[in-house]
Formats: structure tokens, C-alpha cells, sequence
């Protein structure tokens, strides 16, 4: 066991004793604890990057460096890490882009400053850009001396990265990226007219190249070699990657060149829908030390194992927030290390995955046992195997939680009703699909009323579908949750006029109402809606025999923030109605309107309503 | 006070002194210096690019000054928007490319954040769509890839052809 009384200060006392002595692994091990301790003290992630750079760890020195900058946006130390990390590691783009920052962020008269100042020229003087006659209007002196101990560690290192390039290409045949990180050393020094006769310093090359998006910044690579290395070369134009329009082509050799251009710095990989991914693929995000990845979404993968996710988030899971895993082959085992390992993780996704069941979350016990809240804030499992002990573990581990989606549960009862009651941060619960007849002992109204109590800070609750759904139990639900932004009682064949009437009285924000094919809902309900909802913008009354015009004239006159109306199926609606709403609504113009199979509105009406309202995204058809 | 300027080919430029101060370079000088009304040389920027220049500052004096805040992280790069220029800007800035290149050197020389974006975001937008063969052609760039190297570029990137 940790000796707990070792304060972090002491701990960096020591560490610096043993920087001195050029022991930097134990200097290193020391500050580690250090920061597991306190997280904050910024003099501990200065000493570990300096002591990661001392001893040839780059890339660490460069996370370290980053979470130092975050806390201290205006120490100068933090970006000199950084600058030298990114030299070393042969990224003289990110490196001047940081110099070039820190030259804004620190003020001038920083005992440091003049080193950043320094760090700059020298580079710039470097890369040779300041050759060209055009781009010597620099703003800052330009240092004589060259730079021999930069140029020396960048041959050392461009060697090392060399052999790793080798080592890649044996593993991945078309991978090629990390030559081209080494190409673009070479061909910064010969730096003459990136834009035909005129030379844009590397910053500048990277301003413009982070307006691209993704595709052009490919065909930019393609432009000439040092197009290519000013694209391929800069970590920074490569942290966040959304590959959701390539899904069907993005392979493993694709993501390990992205992932080598991004290096460490990757932050957001988006990959929904690319089944061409394997275990190969997250491999590179393993090699690569993906460590700062904060965002991964990996949907409808059949190719990938929950074992192999679990690994790669064991190593460079500890500050992913947000994990989608939606339709992937994930299971109780994968579930629980990676619960384990990504302590940060937050939003997580595991609807559709049919392997994953309540043994995955009892991992939480642990938690609990050791004191430690899990900080889960969103959980999707939609169609998962989890029964009400799921809500249960969770309600007692995760204070954070606020949104759930067990819908398509069908071993979900009302004892999770009852569970949520404990979890008063809840802001989103949607159960449709789940088994509300269950248990018998507990009815319906008194397991809502619970959870209603307990949970006050509800914004959306989503149960269609449900017959157990009662006019009592929405008055339960309206008192309690006075927060209400979202119902969805789409199908509750039970609720009358009387539910709309509890959730308008009580609940200010209400802003979105689904509550499609409910008979009992009459012209009343909606009238008393529209007038003291004010805040009602999407409103779904398809397939109610009994909504008239007089419905719509009531939100025409008082729903002026209503911007999507839905009335499929309504034999009652005429076009007088319909052309009311859409051009005499004050407030807000109506953008969407559905209005299927409505009998009663002609097809000259809607010719006219297309010309009168031509941006109205609108549908009117007859099946 | 008004502040005096001089171009490369010394051309002198009075200005108001609010119009100076779009330029993080002048504002500084001008707060080193004080007042000392001697004309400021700038020998990196031509007369008539410094004329457009002023141009931009005069119409944007009023503009509040840009927080710090939004100058991003270094480590904050997710891909930024460059369709949001307003209309005089997008005016302004319908030059030939010699003069957006001067203007965007000028302007990062003179530190006028709003007027790099500017430039940056024009080329950026020129950029756009484009086939790499017709980036070459618009900025007259030299294709120094061998056609070995060229077809292997061409097959690394055809995941993201067209999308």
C-alpha cells in the first residue's frame, strides 16, 4: 500500500534530488506518485516532462508538457516542453506553431520569454525558411548563430525515427506516413516558394491548412513534397479525425496513417460504420501511443474483439471520456476492464450489443468498496441483456449519472424506477420497450412517483408504448420534474387531456410533446397545451382521430416557438387550419410540418402552401 | 495624435492612431515609443499593400478587441469554419493571389490576427474542391514528385477521394 502521509511536495523534493543526479527513471517513478496524489501542482508535470525529455521519452514529455500548459496557460514552461519535445521528435511544424503560440500566451516580461523567443528563431532559422527574402520580414531579430545542438538531436532522432519507420512498414506494407515525418526535415531546408514564387512561413501553411477538411487536406499531400510535409508532418492538423463519410473504404492501413501523422496527440477517432477495422487497426493506436484519445467511436463492427478493445483501452484509455461501441461484438469481460481502466470515460455506448449483460456492471461493487464514485454521466443500452440489477449497481456507483437509455430491455421492470430514484442528477431516462408490468406487487404510479421524487432535475422521460402509463402517474411525473424539456408518450393508449393539462401547468420548459396515436387526447388537451406551454417547439399529434382545426388554431395563435408540428394522420385536420399555421403563426415560422394521410387537406392547399412557404420542409403524402 | 507610417518605397500614410492599433506590432511600438510623431518605417511592406491594409483597419476600428480566448489552444485544433466572412471582408479581400499573399505576409507581420484569418481563410476556400493538379496550376507550383512516387501518394489517399 501507498504510504499516504508523503505529500507530493516532498515526493518533488526527492524527484529533483534525483534529477540532479541524473537518475531520471527514478525521478520519473517519484513524480508519478507525486501526480497520482495531486493533480493540479503543475511544478510536478514540469519536472516529469523535463525528466521524460532527459531521458529520450518524448512523446510522454509531451503529454506532460500539454496537461501543463492546461493548467498554467501562461507559464512559458509548459511550452518550451513541448516545443523541444516536438523538435526532438522531428515535428518542426507543431513545434514553431507552439513556440508561436506560447509568444502570445506568455507575457513579455517572463524571465522565460526570451528563451521562447530564442527556441523560435532558432528554428525558424533552421527549417531555412527565412532564406527566402520574402519571408524575412519576420517580426523578430534574427539570431546569427545557427543552431548546431538542435540540428545534432534531430539527426540522432531522425536515425531512431528511421528504424521505426522500418520496423512499421514490416507491419503495415503501405504505411508510410513516418518517412514522411523524417522527408519533411529534409525538405524544409531546401524551403523556396511553397505558393509558387511566394513562401508562406510554416504557421501560416498550417493556418490555412486547418480550414480544410479532411478530404482536401488529402489532396493538398498530393500537391508536391513540401505540400506533403507541411500536411503529413503536423501532428496538429490530426487530432481530431471523424471518418464517418469514408466509413465503407477506411481500413487498418488507413487508420495507422492517420495515426501515425497524429501521433500522441490524437484526440477524437470516429470510425462509425467501418467494418473494414480489426484488431490490426487498433494496434496502431496502441503503437502510436494514443494516450491524449479522449473520444473513440467504433459502431457496427463486427471484425474487432472485446478483447482486443479491452487491451487497447487498458494503455491508452486513462483520459477517454466518451466511448461508442454501439453494435460491436463487446462483452461482460471487455465491458469490465475497460470500466476499470478509462476512469475518466463518461459517455459511454453499448446499445446493440447483445453480449453485454449486468455481470459487466458489477465491476462497480469494486468501486464502491474502494470509495471511488465511477463517473459514467451518459450510458446507452439500448437492446443490451441487462436486467433491473444493472440500475441498481449503477444508481449506488455513478452520483454523476444523468442520462440512461435501457429501451429495448426487456428484463427492465419497474424496480429500475425505483432504482433511478437514487440517482437525483438524472436528466434523461427513456424506457420504451422495457417490461412495465413487472413486478405485480409495485403498480406503476407508486414506482414513478419514486423515481419522480427522487429525480427532479428530469428534462426528458421517454415511454412509448407503455399501457401502464396513466393520467395519475404523468400528474406525478409533471409535479416532481418541473424541469421537463421532453415527453414521449407516443402510444400510451391511456392518457387523456388531463396529462397534457399536469405537464403544461407545471412544467415551464416543456418544449418538445410526442404523443402520437393516444385516442383519448382531444382539441382540449392541445388548446390548454398550446396556450401555457410557451416554450413548445416540436409537437407530434399524428394519428388522433379527434384533433381538429381547432387544435391548430390554438397553436397558431399562441405557439410561437413551435417549429415542427406533426399531424400524420388526423382525419379532422382541414387545409383552412394547415394554411393558418403555416403563414399567420406569430413568432417563430413553422419549419417542419407532416401531415400524411390527412384526407382533409386538398392537394391545392398544399400547391399553394409550397408557394407561399417555399423553405417549409413539408410532407403530405397518401399511402 | 495621428500616426505616421512609411512603406518600403517610402510612402507615407497618417492615420489615426485607433486604426494603428488594429496592428498588435504598431500598438506595442506605439506604447514603447510614446508619441513621438516620427514616422514609423516599415520596410517589409510596399506602399500600395499597406494602403489596402490601412483600408481594412479603418473600416474594422471599431471592432472590439479580440480576446485572448479565442486565439486557441495550441493543443485545441479541431478544424475550423471558413465559410463565415462577412460581406466587405469578402469584398475587400478579391484580389489576384500576389496581393493575398502580400496582404496575409503584411498582415502577420503587422500581427493583425483578424486580417491573417482573413487571408488564410480566402486561400483556404480557394483550396477547396480542388483536384491537387489544379491547386498546382492556381498558386504555379511545381510538381516534384517522381510518377512512382506520385501513383503510391495517389493510392494512400483514395479512401477519401470522393466521399
Amino acid at each position: 500500500m501507498n504510504n499516504p502521509t508523503v505529500s507530493s511536495d516532498t515526493l518533488l523534493q526527492a524527484a529533483v534530488a534525483a534529477f540532479k543526479r541524473s537518475e531520471y527513471e527514478k525521478a520519473i517513478r517519484l513524480l508519478t506518485k507525486g501526480i497520482l496524489q495531486d493533480q493540479s501542482n503543475s511544478k510536478l508535470y514540469d519536472c516529469r516532462a523535463l525528466a521524460f525529455l532527459n531521458s529520450g521519452r518524448f512523446d510522454d514529455a509531451l503529454s506532460d508538457a500539454e496537461r501543463l500548459v492546461k493548467l498554467d496557460p501562461v507559464n512559458p514552461k509548459g511550452y518550451i516542453h513541448a516545443g523541444k519535445a516536438f523538435q526532438l521528435l522531428g515535428k518542426t511544424d507543431s513545434a514553431l506553431c507552439i513556440y508561436r503560440i506560447a509568444r502570445k500566451k506568455v507575457s513579455k516580461s517572463h524571465p522565460r520569454y526570451s528563451s521562447i523567443e530564442k527556441s523560435y528563431t532558432e528554428l525558424l532559422e533552421y527549417t531555412g525558411n527565412v532564406k527566402n527574402s520574402r519571408t524575412s520580414i519576420s517580426t523578430i531579430p534574427l539570431a546569427v548563430r545557427s543552431a548546431p545542438q538542435t540540428s545534432l538531436s534531430n539527426c540522432a532522432e531522425g536515425d531512431k525515427l528511421i528504424s521505426v519507420a522500418k520496423r512499421a512498414k514490416q507491419d503495415f506494407p503501405a504505411a508510410t506516413a513516418a518517412e514522411t515525418l523524417l522527408s519533411s526535415n529534409a525538405a524544409a531546408s531546401n524551403w523556396t516558394g511553397n505558393f509558387g514564387s511566394y513562401a508562406l512561413p510554416l504557421e501560416l501553411m498550417t493556418a490555412i491548412f486547418h480550414y480544410l477538411p479532411m478530404p482536401t487536406l488529402n489532396r493538398c499531400a498530393q500537391v508536391s513534397r513540401n505540400w506533403r510535409a507541411s500536411v503529413n508532418g503536423n501532428s496538429l492538423l490530426w487530432t481530431d479525425v471523424d471518418l464517418t463519410p469514408y466509413s465503407r473504404k477506411v481500413s487498418n492501413t488507413v487508420v495507422h496513417a492517420i495515426v501515425c501523422r497524429s501521433g500522441r496527440l490524437l484526440r477524437k477517432l470516429i470510425v462509425p460504420g467501418c467494418t473494414n477495422i480489426t484488431n490490426t487497426g487498433l494496434k496502431s493506436l496502441l503503437a502510436q501511443r494514443c494516450t491524449s484519445l479522449t473520444t473513440f467511436e467504433l459502431t457496427n463492427n463486427s471484425k474487432v474483439t472485446g478483447q482486443a478493445l479491452a487491451e487497447t483501452m487498458k494503455s491508452i484509455g486513462s483520459q477517454l471520456t466518451r466511448l461508442r461501441l454501439a453494435n460491436t461484438k463487446v462483452n461482460d469481460i471487455s465491458i469490465r476492464s475497460i470500466l476499470d481502466s478509462c476512469r475518466a470515460l463518461s459517455d459511454l455506448d453499448l446499445s446493440e450489443c447483445p453480449g453485454v449483460t449486468d455481470a459487466a456492471f458489477e465491476i462497480s461493487l469494486n468501486f464502491k468498496k474502494r470509495g471511488i464514485p465511477m463517473a459514467l454521466q451518459k450510458l446507452q443500452l439500448s437492446s443490451c441483456a441487462v436486467s433491473d440489477r444493472t440500475t441498481f449497481l449503477l444508481s449506488q456507483s455513478c452520483p454523476s449519472l444523468r442520462e440512461v437509455n435501457v429501451s429495448q430491455c426487456s428484463r427492465i421492470t419497474k424496480s429500475t424506477l425505483v432504482n433511478m430514484a437514487h440517482c437525483s442528477g438524472i436528466e434523461s431516462l427513456v424506457l420504451t420497450g422495457t417490461a412495465m408490468n413487472e413486478p405485480a406487487a409495485i403498480s406503476f404510479e407508486d414506482a414513478l412517483l419514486a423515481f419522480a421524487e427522487g429525480c427532479n432535475q428530469l428534462r426528458q422521460f421517454v415511454l412509448a408504448s407503455c399501457p401502464r402509463v396513466s393520467d395519475t402517474s404523468v400528474e406525478y411525473l409533471a409535479g416532481f420534474c418541473t424541469h421537463l424539456y421532453e415527453i414521449d408518450f407516443t402510444q400510451c393508449a391511456t392518457i387523456t387531456d388531463s396529462a397534457l393539462r399536469s405537464l403544461a401547468t407545471h412544467c415551464p420548459a416543456l418544449s418538445r410533446v410526442l404523443i402520437a396515436t393516444c385516442p383519448r387526447i382531444t382539441d382540449m388537451g392541445i388548446i390548454f397545451l398550446a396556450q401555457n406551454a410557451k416554450e413548445l417547439h416540436h409537437l407530434d399529434v399524428s394519428n388522433n382521430q379527434s384533433i381538429s382545426d381547432r387544435s391548430l388554431e390554438a397553436l397558431t395563435q399562441h405557439g410561437t416557438q413551435l417549429v415542427t408540428l406533426a399531424m400524420n394522420g388526423c382525419p379532422k385536420v382541414t387545409g383552412i387550419g394547415i394554411r393558418a399555421i403555416v403563414t399567420s403563426k406569430p413568432g417563430k415560422q413553422l419549419e417542419t410540418l407532416l401531415i400524411d394521410n390527412c384526407p382533409g387537406v386538398h392537394y391545392e392547399t398544399l400547391g399553394i402552401l409550397r408557394k407561399m412557404a417555399p423553405n417549409l420542409n413539408m410532407s403530405a403524402r397518401f399511402h | 495624435m495621428p500616426v505616421v507610417l512609411q512603406a518600403s518605397d517610402n510612402q507615407q500614410f497618417t492615420i489615426e492612431k485607433a486604426v494603428a492599433e488594429r496592428s498588435m506590432l504598431l500598438k506595442n511600438m506605439l506604447e514603447d515609443v510614446g508619441e513621438a510623431g516620427e514616422p514609423i518605417p516599415l520596410p517589409n511592406v510596399a506602399g500600395s499593400i499597406l494602403k489596402k491594409v490601412i483600408e481594412y483597419c479603418e473600416h474594422h476600428k471599431e471592432d472590439p478587441v479580440p480576446s485572448a480566448e479565442e486565439d486557441k489552444d495550441a493543443f485545441e485544433s479541431s478544424r475550423r469554419k471558413a465559410d463565415d466572412i462577412d460581406e466587405w471582408d469578402a469584398q475587400f479581400i478579391k484580389v489576384g493571389n500576389e496581393e493575398l499573399f502580400e496582404i496575409i505576409l503584411a498582415a502577420n507581420y503587422l500581427d493583425i490576427k483578424p486580417l491573417l484569418d482573413l487571408g488564410c481563410k480566402t486561400v483556404a476556400n480557394m483550396i477547396k474542391g480542388k483536384t491537387p493538379e489544379q491547386i498546382r496550376e492556381m498558386f504555379n507550383i511545381e510538381n516534384d514528385f517522381t510518377p512512382e512516387e506520385e501513383d503510391q501518394i495517389r493510392r494512400e489517399n483514395e479512401w477519401a477521394a470522393d466521399a
